[in-house]
């Protein structure tokens, strides 16, 4: 699933954001700047993939 | 997917507040000012309120006064409309919100396309605006 930040404006005056497709918290640090340009976070909930691990490979294997 | 975040959006960028009046039907009717400016009342006098972003009366309503935005220390923006305009021209709390979401929709656009975003835009039956960012 390809990474995507939808944010829902309501005539309120209040913003609702959600990332998908993010894995762990790099959904949390890349919606960071918009939470800072837009106002004051109200609320804030994690789903279930926000405790998933976010693994990186880089192919190489250490020998013991 | 990872969170949900719901944010109070606060007025702190000047050409966004420019854009959103626009969307609100004032393209071409509000003054930008560095230093701020005094505000007038219905009847052309000088109020004590001044602004650096202004629509002048003429363009606000029915003897309507002039409404203005002021720059404070902390860079977020003061709203002066009089009690009159709130009661009869509707710059209510309800016009404020749809304001404030005109507001984050151009703040939001700016700061994604920075960033190498492309955006989408959605207007929504129930008067959400939402927007899609991709990259």
């Amino acid at each position: 699933m390809s990474e995507e930040i939808v944010l829902e404006f309501w005539e309120d005056g209040q913003v609702n954001l959600e990332g998908k497709g993010f894995k762990g918290q790099a959904c949390f640090k890349e919606m960071q700047f918009l939470k800072d340009a837009l106002g004051v976070e109200t609320s804030f909930t994690r789903k279930q993939e926000f405790y998933q691990m976010e693994v990186k490979r880089d192919g190489k294997v250490k020998a013991r | 997917m990872s969170h949900y975040s719901e944010v109070a959006i606060e007025l702190t960028d000047e050409g966004c507040l420019v854009a959103a009046l626009s969307r609100l039907g004032f393209t071409g009717k509000v003054e930008v000012h560095k230093e701020a400016q005094a505000l007038y009342g219905y009847q052309g006098d000088m109020r004590l309120q001044k602004a650096h972003v202004i629509i002048r009366r003429q363009h606000v309503g029915s003897a309507a006064n002039d409404l203005g935005f002021e720059r404070q220390a902390d860079g977020k923006y003061r709203v002066w409309v009089s009690d009159y305009d709130v009661k009869y021209n509707k710059y209510d709390d309800a016009w404020m919100g749809r304001l404030k979401q005109a507001y984050g929709v151009e703040k939001a656009r700016t700061e994604a396309k920075k960033k190498g975003y492309r955006v989408s835009e959605q207007k929504l039956d129930d008067g959400r605006i939402r927007l899609v960012l991709r990259r």
